[in-house]
C-alpha cells in the first residue's frame, strides 16, 4: 500500500517531466520548417481492487503525438506547387516580354527605322546618303533580329542548364526521403512508438520536391510511403528512389527534356505529367511562351527577307544592273561553285519550323528534310518542284543554272540574317535599267511597310510583330495575376495548417507553468506520503 | 484563432513587403513619368501604345516625304517660271520683228533671240543640287536636250535631239498616295515636230542676222516660229500652273498629316504618359501605410508571456 503511495506519485513526476520535455522541444522548434507542434498523451492507469473498492493508479504516458490537420497541409501542397509553377513561369515570361516591347531591343523601332531609309531612297533615288542610310538601317535591322534571337537562344540553354540543376535537386531529395523511410521503419520498429520527428522531416523534404516538380504521396496498406510524379510515376517507393535526369529532345536537338529513371527504365516526362512546381513552370513557358516567339521571330525574318529580296530583285541598281538579294539568301549552295537560287515567299503560314536540303542534277530536283534526312520528294520540272515547295511556304524565282546542292534553313536564319550587298550603287531604286531618277522600285521597296505580307497576306510586319509581342505580353500579365493568387492561397492555407500545428511560444510558456505546476504537486504528495510513512515509524520507536 | 507564434511574424511582412514594392515601383513611374514599365502591366493599352506610336512614325515619314517633294516642286517652280518669261520675250521679240526691214536692227534682235535660246535651253538642261538633270525624266544622268546653236552661223538648225525618257518621278504623301514631282518637257519644246522650239528660235535669229533674206519673206518665216513659240507658252503655262496646284494639294497634305499626327500625339500622351500628381499623392499615402505597418510589427513582436515568467 504505501509503495503504492510513492510510484503513484512517481508516476506522476514523470509524466510532467515528459510534458516539459516536450515543451522544450516544441519550444526549440518554434522556427523548423516542417516541425508539427506536439503533445504528450496521458490516460489513467488501470485501477486496481483493494477490498470493497476500486482506487486509481495513477497516471501514465501512452506516447507523444503530433498534431496537425492532413487535409490543411494537402491544401499547402497543392497551391506552393502551382505557386513555385507560376514564380518561374511569370519570372521568364517578363523577360520575354521586356525583350520582345522595348524600344531598344525589340523590332519597333529598327522597321520604322529601316522604311524611313527606304523613303528617303525613293525620295532622292540617286542620293549616296539615303542609299548608305538604307544599307545601315538594314544592317541595323538585321542586328536587332540576330541580337533577339541570341536572347532567347541563350535563354533556352539557360533553362536546359537550369532545369538539369533540378532533376539533380530532385534525385537527390528522393534519396534523401528513401533514406528517412528505412530509418523510421528502424526506429518505429524497435520503440513501437510514431518516429514523429522522423516523419516531420520526411515530409518537409517531399514538401521541397512539390516546389520544384509537384508529386504526391500515397502511403500503402503496409505503411510503404511513396512518392509520385504525374500519373504515378513512382519518384520515390519504400527505401527505393527514382533518378530523375534531362535529355536530348528528339523532337528539339535544342532543348532538353526531363525524365524519370525507373529500375534502369527511363520514363520521359512532359508538361502533362509535370503540371506544377519550378520545372512545371518552366516547361510550360517553354512550350507556351519562348518556343513559339521564336518561331515567330524566325518565320518574320525569313518572310521579311524573302519579300524584301524578291522586290529588290525586280528592280535596277544605280548602274543600270538587276538588283540582286538586298538581305543573305535563304538558299545557302552546299559548295562554293553551285550556282544561286533565288527563293519568294508564297505564305508564310506555312514555313516554320522548316529546315530542307535542296539539290538539282541537272533535270531532277530532290527535296529533303534537314531534321530526319527524309526524301521529301523527287520532282521533274520546277513546275512540279514549285507546287510541292508551296504548301511549305516558298518557291524558287527560276530554275538553277545548273546542277547543285543547297540548304535551306528558316529556323536558323534569324541568327544569320545579314545585309548581303555592301554597296550604295547596288541599291535597285529603279524598275528600268539605265534610269538613275527612277524611283519606282523603292517606292515598291517603301510599300512593303504597309503591305500585308504575313499571316498569309492579312497582317504587315509591324502588325504581325505587335501580334506576337502582345500575345507575350498577355502571357505575362496573366502569369502575374495566377502568380499573386497563388501566393496569397498558398499563405492562406499555411496559416490555416500552422494555425494547427505551429508552436505559440505562448502557449507553451503557459504549458511550462502547467507541468511546473503538476510535477511540484506530485512532488509534495510524494513528501506527504513520505512523512506519513514516518509517523508510523515513530510509533513503533 | 489559435496563430503559431512564426506564422504571426511572417504573416506581418507581406504587408510591408507589398508596401515596399508598390513604393518602389511608383518611383519609378515618376522617374520615367509612364504609366507601364513594361508591356505586361496593360497588355491592351501596350497594344494601342505600340499603334500610335507607329502611325506617329508613319506620319513623321510622310511629313519629310512631303518637304522633299515640296523642295523639289518648288525648285522646279522657279526654273519653269524663269523658262516662261524667256520664251515669253522670244515671243514678244518675234511678233516685234516680224515687220522690221532695218537690217542693224534686225541684227540686235537676232543677238538677242540668240541670247534668250542659251538661257532658254540652259533651264531645259538644268540640275538640281545633287547633280541630276531636273527634265530628263528617269534618266537623271543623261543631257536632255541636245541641239547645236547654228546663229551666228548661216547654216540651216538642225533638230533638238531629247536624251531623257517619259519617266516622272512620284513620291508617296500618304499611305498608298503619291504625287508627281517631275514633268516632262518634251511637248512644250515640240519633240518630233519641224520646227522644234529651240529649233525654231535658232532658225529665227539665223534669218533676221541674214540680209537675204528680205521681207516678206521674213514675215512669213517668223510667223511659223512665232506659231511655235506661242503653243510652247500655252503648254508652258499649263504645266506651271499644275506645279502649283501641286504646291498647294502639299500644302493639304501636310496639314492633315499635322493634324493626324497631333491627335495621335495627344492619344499616346494619355495613355502612357502618367498622372505625376496622383502618383505622388499615391506614393505619400503608401509611405504613411508602410510606416504604419513597420510600427505596428515593432510594438506587437515585442509582447510575449515569457516576459512576464
Amino acid at each position: 500500500m504505501s509503495t503504492n503511495i510513492l510510484s503513484i506519485s512517481l508516476a506522476a513526476l514523470s509524466a510532467a517531466q515528459a510534458g516539459i520535455r516536450t515543451t522544450q522541444q516544441n519550444i526549440s522548434n518554434v522556427n523548423t520548417p516542417g516541425f508539427r507542434r506536439q503533445q504528450v498523451n496521458y490516460s489513467n492507469s488501470t485501477p486496481f481492487y483493494s477490498g470493497m473498492v476500486t482506487a486509481g493508479s495513477g497516471v501514465k504516458v501512452d506516447g507523444v503525438s503530433r498534431i496537425y490537420d492532413r487535409f490543411l497541409e494537402n491544401q499547402v501542397l497543392l497551391s506552393q506547387a502551382q505557386l513555385s509553377r507560376y514564380d518561374a513561369y511569370a519570372t521568364y515570361t517578363s523577360q520575354v516580354d521586356s525583350l520582345l516591347g522595348n524600344s531598344y531591343t525589340g523590332l519597333s523601332t529598327g522597321l520604322n527605322d529601316f522604311f524611313g531609309a527606304a523613303n528617303e531612297v525613293a525620295n532622292d533615288p540617286t542620293s549616296v546618303a539615303a542609299r548608305q542610310m538604307l544599307l545601315t538601317s538594314g544592317e541595323n535591322l538585321a542586328g536587332r533580329i540576330n541580337n533577339l534571337n541570341d536572347v532567347m537562344a541563350g535563354m533556352q540553354s539557360g533553362m536546359n542548364n537550369q532545369m538539369s540543376a533540378i532533376a539533380d535537386q530532385v534525385s537527390n531529395y528522393a534519396k534523401h526521403v528513401a533514406q528517412l523511410s528505412d530509418q523510421i521503419a528502424l526506429q518505429e520498429g524497435t520503440t513501437g512508438q510514431t518516429a514523429n520527428d522522423l516523419r516531420d522531416m520526411r515530409d518537409q523534404v517531399a514538401a521541397e520536391i512539390n516546389k520544384l516538380v509537384n508529386v504526391t504521396s500515397f502511403t500503402q496498406q503496409d505503411g510503404t510511403y511513396g512518392l509520385y510524379i504525374g500519373s504515378g510515376q513512382p519518384l520515390v517507393v519504400g527505401n527505393t528512389a527514382s533518378t530523375m535526369v534531362m535529355k536530348t529532345d528528339p523532337v528539339d536537338p535544342r532543348q532538353q527534356v526531363p525524365a524519370l529513371v525507373v529500375n534502369g527504365v527511363q520514363i520521359p516526362l512532359n508538361t502533362t505529367l509535370i503540371t506544377g512546381g519550378q520545372l512545371g513552370g518552366m516547361l510550360s513557358f517553354r512550350e507556351e511562351v519562348l518556343n513559339p516567339a521564336q518561331q515567330d521571330l524566325a518565320r518574320m525574318a525569313a518572310s521579311f527577307a524573302m519579300a524584301f529580296n524578291t522586290q529588290h530583285r525586280a528592280g535596277f541598281d544605280q548602274d543600270g544592273a538587276a538588283g540582286s538579294n538586298f538581305f543573305a539568301n535563304l538558299a545557302v549552295p552546299q559548295t562554293g561553285t553551285t550556282p544561286a537560287i533565288n527563293l519568294d515567299l508564297v505564305d508564310d503560314r506555312q514555313l516554320i519550323p522548316g529546315n530542307y536540303q535542296l539539290s538539282f542534277d541537272g533535270s531532277n530536283y530532290t527535296l529533303v528534310n534537314g531534321q530526319d534526312a527524309s526524301v521529301i520528294g523527287t520532282y521533274a520540272s520546277l513546275g512540279s518542284l514549285n507546287t510541292a515547295l508551296a504548301t511549305r511556304g516558298f518557291q524558287l524565282s527560276a530554275a538553277p543554272s545548273g546542277a547543285g546542292a543547297w540548304n535551306i534553313n528558316f529556323d536558323d536564319y534569324p541568327r544569320q540574317m545579314t545585309v548581303a550587298i555592301d554597296d550604295v550603287r547596288k541599291v535597285a531604286a529603279a524598275s528600268t535599267t539605265g534610269s538613275p531618277g527612277d524611283n519606282t522600285n523603292a517606292l515598291a521597296l517603301a510599300g512593303l511597310q504597309t503591305d500585308p505580307v504575313m499571316n498569309g497576306g492579312t497582317a504587315s510586319f509591324k502588325t504581325f510583330y505587335s501580334q506576337v509581342s502582345s500575345r507575350v505580353a498577355n502571357q505575362a500579365h496573366a502569369a502575374d495575376a495566377s502568380q499573386k493568387a497563388y501566393d496569397v492561397l498558398t499563405k492562406q492555407a499555411y496559416e490555416a495548417s500552422q494555425s494547427v500545428s505551429g508552436v505559440n511560444l505562448d502557449e507553451e510558456a503557459a504549458n511550462l507553468i502547467r507541468y511546473q505546476q503538476a510535477y511540484q504537486a506530485a512532488a509534495k504528495a510524494m513528501q506527504i506520503s513520505s512523512s506519513l510513512f514516518d509517523e508510523i515509524l515513530a510509533i513503533a520507536r | 484563432m489559435r496563430i503559431s507564434t512564426a506564422s504571426f511574424y511572417t504573416a506581418s511582412l507581406p504587408g510591408i513587403q507589398s508596401q515596399q514594392s508598390a513604393i518602389a515601383r511608383l518611383n519609378q513611374q515618376i522617374a520615367s513619368n509612364q504609366n507601364y514599365l513594361a508591356p505586361k502591366d496593360n497588355p491592351v493599352k501596350t497594344n494601342q501604345i505600340m499603334a500610335l506610336a507607329d502611325g506617329i512614325a508613319m506620319r513623321n515619314q510622310y511629313l519629310a516625304n512631303i518637304d522633299k517633294a515640296g523642295l523639289v516642286l518648288s525648285e522646279e517652280n522657279t526654273v519653269l517660271s524663269e523658262m516662261r518669261s524667256a520664251v515669253s520675250s522670244a515671243k514678244s521679240l518675234l511678233s516685234q520683228s516680224s515687220s522690221m526691214s532695218d537690217q542693224s536692227l534686225r541684227s540686235q534682235m537676232a543677238q538677242q533671240l540668240g541670247d534668250l535660246y542659251t538661257h532658254i535651253k540652259d533651264l531645259a538642261n538644268a540640275k538640281d543640287s545633287n547633280g541630276n538633270y531636273i527634265f530628263a525624266g528617269y534618266k537623271s544622268d543623261t543631257l536632255p536636250y541636245d541641239h547645236s546653236q547654228v546663229y551666228p552661223g548661216t547654216a540651216a538648225s538642225a533638230s533638238t535631239s531629247y536624251g531623257g525618257d517619259a519617266g516622272v518621278r512620284a513620291i508617296e504623301i500618304d499611305s498608298g498616295r503619291t504625287l508627281a514631282v517631275s514633268d516632262v518637257l518634251s511637248n512644250i519644246f515640240h519633240i518630233g515636230d519641224t520646227p522644234d522650239l529651240l529649233q525654231a528660235i535658232d532658225q529665227a535669229a539665223i534669218d533676221l542676222a541674214n540680209p537675204g533674206v528680205s521681207q516678206p519673206g521674213l514675215a512669213g518665216n517668223l510667223q511659223g516660229y512665232l506659231d511655235v513659240v506661242n503653243t510652247a507658252l500655252d503648254r508652258l503655262s499649263v504645266t506651271v500652273n499644275d506645279v502649283v496646284g501641286r504646291q498647294v494639294v502639299l500644302d493639304e497634305a501636310k496639314n492633315v498629316q499635322k493634324t493626324l499626327k497631333l491627335n495621335d500625339e495627344n492619344a499616346l500622351g494619355n495613355i502612357q504618359e502618367l498622372d505625376q500628381a496622383a502618383a505622388i499623392v499615391e506614393l505619400q499615402q503608401r509611405q504613411v501605410a508602410l510606416q504604419a505597418s513597420m510600427q505596428a510589427f515593432s510594438k506587437v513582436s515585442g509582447l510575449s508571456l515569457f516576459s512576464y515568467l
